[in-house]
């Protein structure tokens, strides 16, 4: 465990018990989840406003679909085994961050002024490599296995696709933007379960 | 014609003392080093090499060299006649900061002639810089500082470094006016372990301070509760109401307070116990107050378990208790 994910490392002194720094980390991992899931509602909020219509028009629902592999948490995914939801959650979190930079590279073009869209994109990849790293760390404190399976890598494709002109990149966008609240979210969810003193 | 036979005089110099008329600033030879930086306290050699054309010319050679330092002759138990070109002078334990070194010749036994001059900068490696300390403005980016040690009487940069397990961030260098400290420019993310260390480096050497490894939410500095209201009793004359808004970070972190009291007139404060607010809250009522009485309060916050800073304290906010029903009779 390295030493910058929290100082979860049991080895690092071997007379304290390991799991007041796994408390701490998870709940630290919550906080963060919690803390990511308002700043995505921002995103998704700040995109909409930037795309013009039909985007933000009540109604306006575009399909949706698989973005490179990566879905919606499934509507099963609540009754799985802990471990095994964070796993999801994890792979969710490693596969969301290429997308939001092919989301703030199509944005660039479309939107060029919309710096604090733009920055709360770079922000977002960012973080969610961060929160995906601290939800890997926990699941190696509790002994899982870190990756669960993960959605084909197909960032170009998601990319190419878009070339096709500007609505289907805004629906990506706006897609991705969905994607990235709804794991987060989920996430927070999943490790709340295992703060003490949580939800069981 | 006095003044041309001066500017003759000067003229035939210059052409003299260059190889032609085509290099009127070509010098007679050089030192090396050219431009050194020494260490105060160590031992320095420069070397005076004469050029074959300007010995022949003058008919000279590394014997008749002299160095001046700030334009005094160094003794010549200092030189050593490397070979017929070429001088050495050397300083033991240089205390000086700044030296002009010169290398002369003397040429028909009486004419003394620079040949070359350099200036020795002399100073001090960086020391580890030491109480490496951040702090996080509410609304604002991180600023770090530390002590940077010793003078070092070198241009010394000083560059905070940062980086998460999973990326690392731009440098923060600092500024010319404010070498001690730096404010990253991203905006921190809390409950995201971040490593943070400084390197001091200088033309005599480069350095690195331990690290430090924290959440930048246990760093915080709030911004103290604002719009502080106090709202009076008329069945208790005894008691005030406070109530105030905490800022946004309550969001995130559990706060707690410190509140202070006094009366108009008083100049020193009275406390509420802390224990009595500990945890996150938006009003509190004072009590065991004197009747008809205006007290001003303050408050301040910071994250509940005591990590971080205190904010600062809030604007006052005044109020008066009721007047006591019974003494009213």
């Amino acid at each position: 465990m390295s030493r910058r994910e929290g100082s979860l490392d049991p080895q690092a002194d071997s007379s304290i018990s390991p799991l007041p720094h796994l408390e701490a980390k998870i709940h630290q991992t919550h906080s963060l989840a919690r803390l990511l899931t308002k700043y995505a509602e921002q995103l998704l909020q700040e995109y909409v406003q930037h795309q013009g219509d039909p985007f933000g028009l009540p109604g306006f629902s575009p399909p949706r679909l698989p973005v490179a592999g990566l879905s919606a948490p499934a509507p099963g995914h609540a009754g799985l085994p802990a471990a095994e939801r964070l796993q999801l959650d994890a792979g969710a979190l490693s596969a969301l961050p290429p997308l939001l930079d092919v989301v703030r590279r199509h944005q660039a073009e479309l939107n060029p002024r919309a710096l604090r869209l733009l920055r709360r994109l770079e922000d977002a990849a960012r973080q969610a490599r961060a929160l995906g790293a601290a939800v890997e760390a926990v699941l190696a404190a509790l002994g899982a296995e870190t990756r669960g399976p993960r959605p084909e890598p197909a960032v170009a494709a998601a990319a190419a696709a878009t070339d096709a002109g500007v609505f289907p990149a805004k629906v990506l966008g706006l897609r991705v933007c969905g994607l990235y609240r709804e794991w987060v979210s989920r996430t927070e969810g999943d490790l709340g379960q295992l703060v003490p003193g949580g939800p069981a | 014609m006095l003044t041309l036979k001066i500017w003759i005089v000067q003229a035939l110099f210059i052409f003299f003392t260059t190889e032609s008329v085509g290099e009127l600033l070509d010098p007679c030879g050089y030192i090396k080093p050219e431009s050194p930086i020494v260490q105060l306290g160590s031992n320095f050699t420069a070397v005076c090499v004469l050029k074959e054309k300007c010995m022949d010319y003058f008919h000279v050679n590394a014997n008749y060299i002299f160095w001046k330092t700030n334009h005094v002759t160094i003794p010549k138990e200092q030189y050593t006649i490397i070979n017929k070109t070429a001088s050495s002078v050397t300083f033991t334990d240089i205390s000086l900061l700044n030296i002009q070194l010169t290398c002369n010749i003397r040429t028909f036994g009486q004419i003394d002639q620079n040949v070359y001059g350099i200036r020795i900068i002399s100073g001090l490696p960086p020391e580890k810089p030491t109480n490496l300390s951040c702090i996080v403005n509410e609304g604002k980016k991180m600023m770090c500082q530390w002590d940077p040690g010793r003078e070092t009487y070198l241009e010394t940069n000083f560059t905070l470094k940062s980086e998460w397990a999973t990326e690392k961030f731009a440098d923060c260098k600092t500024k010319r006016d404010t070498p001690t400290s730096c404010t990253v420019d991203y905006s921190p993310v809390y409950f995201v372990n971040i490593e943070v260390w400084v390197e001091a480096e200088n033309a005599l050497g480069k350095v690195t301070s331990d690290h430090i490894n924290f959440d930048p939410v246990d760093k915080v500095k709030p911004s103290p509760p604002h719009n502080l209201s106090v709202s009076n009793s008329e069945e208790l004359s005894s008691i005030l109401k406070l109530t105030w808004i905490n800022s946004s970070i309550q969001g995130f972190i559990g706060l707690k307070y410190n509140i202070q009291y006094r009366t108009r007139d008083a100049s020193t404060w009275s406390q509420i116990p802390p224990e009595d607010t500990a945890s996150t809250r938006y009003s509190f009522t004072v009590q065991d107050l004197k009747p008809f009485t205006e007290y001003v309060f303050r408050i301040r916050c910071m994250k509940e378990d005591g990590k971080g800073f205190w904010s600062d304290w809030s604007e006052e906010a005044s109020g008066i208790t009721y007047e006591d029903n019974i003494a009213s009779f």
